[in-house]
């Protein structure tokens, strides 16, 4: 029960630190909730490292002795820290990058290239076929070969000879593309940050003391700023 | 005479963002009901699960970070409900180091807690967490040798039975990674033909959806509007439906910025045939 008010509380407290970034200066608010997120976040990693390590320690002495190679190999990790030695460190980098290559090249291939090649080709307009597969099948193949020619004839020549007015609508549609994408990681980002807000502001109680803190981090922020000090304890 | 244009493109972001945050509290406190329509994908993953046959089995590779709670909870408990509701035997597999403690969030959330006793889960007979897979080696190692990679732990129960990932029918994706959805299509969808559902946050889900086109995935849920729409078809009304108003009014504004400002460059450059901003040059 105090444990769930607890972490209602900070929570409150960290949202409302995190928001003040968007009084357009740094300020400690925003940099002790930052730090706090990532300390805590790391804590948690080192532990939950800490703890599959030992588990991995013990399959050694449970028949399974290979596991020492991970687990000398991993370590090798640290020689990053002794200048002298920290060539050796490349090796774990090289061993597990070589190894995931290696596991995923010979299948991206199908996924990846055939799949999405294949998936690209379509039927441009089937008279029967529903408007709006329709429209996506007309727009996947004409987005494909413009966004495609901006790539294969690069830049210099992207806009010379017969590509021209191609290479420039791919370059409009990659525009449309990218902002796109961008619009819909900031959309998902905001449900978030709704989600988040929301959960304070369910009963009136909650609602108080989330805007009095609110009230009381921005008026310790304009007084920090006014004595010249806001921008000094934000690293 | 002032340049609407450069307005447009110039407008300060603490202003925008700050009408933003007015919206999303004024949404929080007078929720719009807005209409909502459920999308072709919600309702083909909807009936996918629906088809589902008792008895089948289903790896949950469960990978979600802390902040699903926030975003799309409604969509992973119902989606969960419901292939439990289908009596499906379920092998619950974690992948990343932050997903232990919100999978034990989700499974000890009421309406799962009730399902797995009303369906008579029991640990062991048809519900079964073999642990941390770890990364892409951990999951190809799985897949090819199920009592290998589990050292025989699990030879009492029903994934003793199991020889590799052609005796799993389902797979259903929830996760964060965003290299984990890919392994899966390489090492599960490829080379077993399981058929893989995924759930994923809005800026994933149009990656999911080439990989859907391409035949990795079999079916594939936005968590964000996916929630509200699973509330309205399984009719469990949570608080993802009354925050849909509140969603859409925020990302329209959005939206319409961004229409906004980008007319408002294209115009101002027109208009004073201002330079494009170069690499290194500052912006005004």
């Amino acid at each position: 029960m105090y444990e769930d008010l607890l972490i209602k509380y900070i929570g409150m407290i960290l949202v409302i630190f995190l928001l003040t970034t968007l009084y357009g200066k740094a300020t400690p608010f925003h940099t002790l909730s930052v730090s706090l997120l990532t300390a805590v976040a790391v804590g948690y990693l080192v532990v939950f490292c800490v703890g599959a390590i030992y588990q991995n320690v013990l399959l050694v002495f449970q028949g399974q002795p290979l596991t020492i190679v991970g687990v000398i190999i991993g370590s090798m990790l640290l020689f990053r820290f002794i200048p002298r030695y920290s060539v050796l460190s490349r090796i774990p980098i090289a061993f597990s990058a070589g190894t995931m290559l290696g596991l995923s090249f010979r299948t991206v291939v199908f996924t990846e290239i055939i799949g999405f090649t294949t998936s690209a080709v379509k039927p441009l307009f089937t008279p029967t076929g529903d408007w709006f597969v329709n429209f996506n099948n007309i727009s996947t193949v004409v987005l494909t070969a413009t966004i495609l020619c901006v790539f294969i004839y690069t830049f210099p020549t992207m806009y010379k000879g017969p590509v021209k007015g191609i290479g420039k609508l791919g370059e409009l549609f990659l525009y449309g593309a990218l902002g796109a994408y961008c619009t819909n990681a900031f959309i998902s980002n905001m449900n978030a940050a709704l989600a988040t807000i929301g959960q304070y502001l369910t009963t009136t109680s909650d609602m108080a003391i989330f805007f009095s803190i609110a009230i009381i981090t921005f008026i310790a922020m304009i007084a920090l700023d006014k004595r010249g000090i806001l921008e000094k304890y934000s690293i | 005479m002032v340049n609407i244009f450069k307005v447009m493109a110039t407008l300060n972001k603490r202003i925008l963002y700050l009408t933003l945050l007015i919206l999303i509290i004024v949404g929080c406190l007078y929720p719009i009901a807005l209409p909502i329509t459920v999308t072709p994908w919600t309702t083909d993953f909807y009936n996918k699960i629906n088809a589902v046959q008792p008895g089948e089995i289903l790896l949950v590779h469960w990978g979600e970070g802390p902040g699903v709670e926030k975003t799309m909870w409604s969509a992973i408990k119902l989606t969960l409900w419901q292939f439990m509701q289908r009596r499906v035997k379920i092998i619950w597999m974690t992948t990343m180091p932050m997903a232990p403690p919100v999978g034990e969030m989700l499974l000890n959330d009421p309406l799962i807690k009730d399902a797995m006793k009303e369906e008579h889960y029991v640990v062991g007979t048809n519900f079964t967490d073999i642990g941390f897979v770890y990364m892409e080696s951990g999951l190809v190692n799985f897949v090819k040798d199920i009592q290998g990679f589990t050292q025989n732990k699990f030879k009492d129960t029903f994934v003793g039975k199991l020889k590799d990932m052609n005796d799993i029918q389902y797979c259903y994706y929830m996760g964060g990674d965003p290299d984990a959805y890919k392994w899966l299509a390489q090492h599960v969808s490829l080379r077993f033909k399981t058929k893989i559902f995924t759930i994923s946050d809005p800026s994933t889900f149009p990656t999911h959806l080439t990989y859907l086109k391409a035949g990795n995935f079999y079916s594939c849920l936005d968590g964000v509007t996916g929630s509200a729409e699973y509330e309205l078809l399984t009719g469990k009304a949570g608080p993802f439906l009354g925050r849909m108003g509140a969603i859409s009014t925020t990302s329209l504004f959005f939206a319409l910025v961004i229409v906004l400002g980008n007319i408002g460059y294209f115009g101002w450059e027109r208009k004073e045939r201002v330079k494009p901003i170069k690499v290194g040059e500052k912006n005004v």
